[in-house]
């Protein structure tokens, strides 16, 4: 009987040490929603994932920027301000080193937001994006209603973007990087504040171009 | 009785061997300062490496080297190798934020918490290190340099 036990306790730890399927698929983040429909005159269920509501941004050279800007693509958003003294200073070192990863990938394209529209103004962002040296095709930085920046920051993308005097710079903000994928949906969440977090967004963004080839 | 004394001076000399606040290696120290002045010297640039790491590493990175042009690199600065009293005043008071200019500038923000002494220490330790030999800066010195900021 012992005996029995212990090949048993045996097969549980060779089957713990089993490596986690490489392959395994992003999940699809965000509360699915239940909704009634209608096929061949039949009422029926369907469920429908948490998508990116629709928006309407302005980015640094003053163009409009919409959902259909990120059309066939993957991006990458976060949440930001210029003159934020704490965590932005790193979200923008880690966020560059995606740029310039993914600089010769037309599938992939980097989207910020502010959260300090009064202050960071088109010219702002130019300015902002030109110290910086990236180009506007692939990292846009965006402005736009105060309102619905943080409305779509809480809803869509599921972070924390509000004012708060309290705060250092004056605004409360996740340093969370948000990978979406050509369907508008959130494929995961990584910490813009650590390297060993970006280099696994890095690798996730790589994961999620080849499910798109299959 | 005899064994008990070495313990502890084993201790000692471990707990010496463990001092993480060693000379910055990219820090100049001058030869021509007497024993005294060289321990103020070398306490200085300690402290002042870590409040820059606390302060304002952040954004001039712990290398000094800055980031992109957004954030200024400190490496070689003739800022702080020439006016290094405007230097004072930027980490006390921050850049002004002047309607004139729209708001072009990426600011750097103001630390009026931070005292003399700390000041005087960040800048000995920046003002020395990454290939500027700027020398000791006191915390007199300091004081003299904040008279002539205007604080906003």
């Amino acid at each position: 009987m012992k005996g029995y036990i212990l090949i048993g306790c045996l097969f549980f730890f060779i089957g713990a040490c089993k490596e986690i399927k490489p392959n395994f698929e992003l999940p699809i983040l965000g509360r699915t929603k239940i909704i009634n429909i209608e096929v061949n005159g039949v009422l029926t269920k369907d469920t429908i994932s948490h998508r990116i509501a629709d928006f309407t941004f302005v980015n640094q050279d003053g163009a409009i920027v919409t959902n259909s800007s990120f059309k066939n693509k993957i991006y990458v958003a976060d949440f930001f301000f210029i003159n934020c003294p704490s965590i932005c200073p790193e979200m923008s070192k880690q966020m560059y080193r995606i740029y310039e990863k993914f600089l010769e990938n037309e599938h992939v394209s980097l989207l910020s937001h502010t959260i300090d529209p009064e202050y960071d103004t088109v010219a702002a962002l130019a300015n902002y994006a030109r110290l910086l040296g990236v180009n506007s095709e692939k990292w846009q930085f965006v402005t736009g209603d105060k309102e619905q920046i943080y409305n779509i920051g809480e809803t869509s993308y599921m972070v924390v973007a509000n004012e708060d005097k309290n705060a250092p710079g004056g605004f409360i903000h996740s340093g969370a990087f948000l990978l979406i994928d050509k369907e508008r949906q959130v494929r995961g969440v990584y910490d813009g504040t650590v390297t060993s977090q970006v280099d696994l967004l890095i690798k996730d963004i790589n994961k999620l171009l080849m499910s798109y080839e299959q | 009785m005899n064994n008990n004394y070495f313990s502890l001076f084993s201790i000692c000399f471990l707990m010496l061997g463990c001092n993480s606040h060693q000379k910055p290696a990219e820090s100049y120290f001058p030869e021509n300062f007497d024993d005294v002045s060289q321990i103020k010297y070398a306490q200085y640039i300690i402290q002042g490496k870590i409040l820059y790491n606390a302060n304002c590493s952040n954004c001039h990175q712990h290398s000094g080297q800055g980031f992109r042009n957004l954030y200024p690199a400190l490496i070689m600065s003739t800022t702080l190798t020439n006016d290094i009293g405007s230097a004072a005043c930027l980490i006390k008071y921050g850049t002004k934020k002047s309607k004139k200019a729209s708001n072009l500038n990426i600011l750097m923000p103001a630390q009026t918490e931070l005292s003399n002494l700390e000041i005087a220490e960040i800048l000995t330790y920046i003002g020395n290190s990454w290939g500027n030999q700027k020398g000791f800066i006191s915390v007199n010195n300091v004081a003299k340099y904040l008279v002539d900021c205007t604080p906003h």
